[in-house]
């Protein structure tokens, strides 16, 4: 591609412009609040937040796709189930418990995939139905009480500093966010995803296999939900059950703040990334204001609403 | 009387019939508890609150929308009734039933006004209804009045109060979806928003005739499981969204919008009954049932839903 070309990809749309301004805006409102200004606290707040970050930028992956899925915080949950089990806090066991876990993540991807693709059920069913399942599955092996734990010199991954100023957390979260930009706007196959999700339609006649992007958007949407259930557990050292639950409506929200729309072929990881710091920032705000944890889930049907109507009231004129 | 597309709507509920058919020959034949009093009583009393929200679901699903907010209803009405009931007594259930209204209202209004896609809007809706059940009751508890429970579920016997409005809730809504201005504007449309824009069906009315039914069925559900339970629970409802998707699509109603029909939905949420009846009676685990019931919706959606989305 030449270097124009790529250079006016680059520039940030305007909707990852919003979500960077309302980003700062809510920067700004905390430390006045707070009284104090440091970075170190913006960091570890965005440590926080990488769980969130990935399974969003699976959810935007989808949302790109014109589809949505609801099982990506079955899918981090069954992550965490699985890392800790396979882990049994032993470090030497670290390739295999990953290995499973990614197994199962592409796993659950694939269902999913073919559910949508091959049988044509409508995606948000289909993951609702696959969600259910994972969550029996979850129950049946675990028998309620899931074990296992996550060994201390893995869950640098989340507790350890580089150079004690940027967490690892975040450097894998901007490392996953910057590949899948590229992937998206620079590669052959993400450009085929970009025109299958704007119109399937178009891009099958181009000679573009859309259904097969679609079942390989589910697939990587999957993985990036289990990346983020391993950092969820890193950060708690260990299983329980439903504990990722809140996420599949939290990375809907977050993608939709960071500009996904539901029509497809949207793809902003920057605003993706805006979004779900808005998001643990403003759920970290209710904690601060000790409200009970139940204001959350108010947040989080609040913020889609608001988003979506403003994404909607900007494409009527 | 039975012409044209009501005739190829009556239609469509066969599969579900066929199926309730099936599942009562074969459990009656497992199980000789299952024609005992007490179980059919137990089935009746468990049929209600899954037709209810599943006819509520249906009547979105006749527009072209979709509501996925009713589980999360269901369980702001249990938690209404666990802590009004006792200083409220019967204004419990029209305050619980109001509760229900209003949330489907504003369902209505951000898909009609804020144009905003049903099924995200729905979600919004679960999570808002969600937190607010959970600030106003946030465990399991409250008490309902023993004398609610009595009068539904007091009587052993087939002909019980739970059967009787269960079939009175579904022939009144198939009689006002088949035979009133209404109920057909409602499967116009459902068929084509366009046309029936065109002659004169405001969206707005439909939007807000549907969710509003919609978010009051699945209260009505809320109230007889808190009836049940005698308490509240602020999760309860959680699962019933998707028995309620499962039980509209097992019935024969199309996601796509105008066709289906009350009468299949009936049969569909009793097969539901059964299938979960049946679990019980073999005495299998819950967990097991959850992974069950998955696999018997993805079932239901392959049978029922191939080429459908192809024709839109």
């Amino acid at each position: 591609m030449a270097l124009p070309a790529i250079l006016t990809n680059a520039k940030p749309a305007a909707a990852t412009w919003r979500a960077l301004g309302l980003l700062a805006i809510l920067l700004i409102v905390l430390f006045v609040f707070s009284g104090r200004v440091s970075m170190v606290q913006v960091m570890d707040n965005a440590r926080q937040a990488a769980p969130l970050g990935l399974i969003a930028l699976g959810q935007a992956l989808i949302l790109l796709m014109g589809r949505l899925d609801l099982s990506v915080g079955a899918t981090a949950g069954l992550a965490n189930v699985v890392l800790a089990a396979s882990f049994a806090g032993n470090m030497d066991n670290m390739a295999t418990a990953l290995a499973i876990t990614v197994f199962f993540g592409l796993l659950v991807g694939l269902a999913n995939g073919i559910l949508v693709v091959v049988l044509r059920i409508p995606a948000f069913l289909a993951t609702l139905a696959t969600s259910l399942v994972i969550a029996g599955a979850i129950l049946v092996y675990t028998g309620g009480s899931p074990g296992g734990s996550i060994p201390a010199g893995f869950r640098v991954i989340t507790e350890g500093w580089l150079f004690g100023i940027l967490p690892w957390s975040v450097v894998i979260w901007t490392a996953c966010s910057l590949i899948l930009l590229v992937f998206v706007h620079y590669s052959l196959k993400g450009r085929k995803m970009l025109l299958s999700g704007a119109n399937a339609r178009a891009a099958q006649r181009n000679g573009i296999a859309a259904d097969r992007m679609v079942i390989f958007s589910f697939v990587l949407a999957s993985f990036m939900a289990t990346l983020g259930g391993i950092l969820l557990s890193s950060i708690t050292g260990m299983a329980s059950i439903g504990i990722a639950d809140t996420y599949t409506v939290d990375s809907i929200a977050a993608a939709v703040i960071g500009g996904a729309l539901f029509s497809g072929g949207v793809f902003l990881p920057a605003g993706v990334a805006a979004g779900s710091l808005i998001l643990f920032f403003l759920q970290s705000l209710l904690y601060v204001l000790s409200l009970p944890p139940a204001a959350r889930f108010v947040l989080q049907g609040s913020i889609i609403v608001i988003a979506l109507a403003l994404s909607n009231f900007k494409k009527d004129r | 009387m039975f012409e044209g597309s009501l005739r190829s709507n009556l239609l469509t509920s066969l599969p579900a019939l066929a199926l309730s058919a099936l599942l009562i020959i074969l459990t009656a034949y497992m199980s000789p508890n299952f024609l005992s009093d007490s179980n059919l009583t137990n089935l009746s009393s468990r049929l209600l609150p899954i037709g209810l929200v599943a006819l509520g679901e249906a009547m979105v699903l006749f527009a072209g929308r979709i509501d996925l907010s009713v589980g999360a209803i269901m369980s702001l009405a249990t938690a209404i009734m666990a802590l009004t009931s006792a200083s409220l007594g019967w204004l419990a259930i029209p305050l619980a039933l109001g509760a229900g209204l209003v949330c489907g209202v504003v369902t209505a209004c951000g898909v009609n006004f804020l144009r905003i896609n049903p099924l995200v809007m729905s979600l919004a809706t679960a999570a808002i209804v969600k937190g607010v059940t959970m600030l106003l009751l946030p465990s399991p508890g409250g008490e309902v009045d023993y004398a609610f429970y009595d009068m539904l579920f007091g009587a052993e016997r087939l002909l019980s109060a739970p059967l009787i409005m269960s079939l009175i809730a579904f022939i009144v809504i198939a009689v006002v979806m088949n035979w009133t201005r209404l109920g057909r504007s409602i499967y116009a449309f459902g068929s084509d928003p366009r046309a029936a824009f065109a002659n004169g069906i405001s969206s707005l009315k439909i939007d807000l005739v549907v969710f509003g039914m919609s978010g009051m069925l699945a209260a009505a559900a809320g109230i007889v499981l808190s009836i049940r339970i005698l308490s509240g629970d602020p999760l309860i409802g959680e699962s019933y969204t998707l028995d309620a998707v499962s039980a509209a699509i097992l019935g024969g109603v199309a996601l796509q919008g105008g066709r289906g029909n009350a009468i299949g939905v009936f049969f569909a949420a009793l097969a539901l009954v059964l299938i979960n009846n049946t679990f019980n009676l073999l005495d299998i685990d819950t967990s097991f049932q959850n992974i069950a019931k998955g696999l018997i919706f993805i079932l239901a959606l392959v049978l029922f839903m191939r080429g459908k989305a192809e024709e839109h």
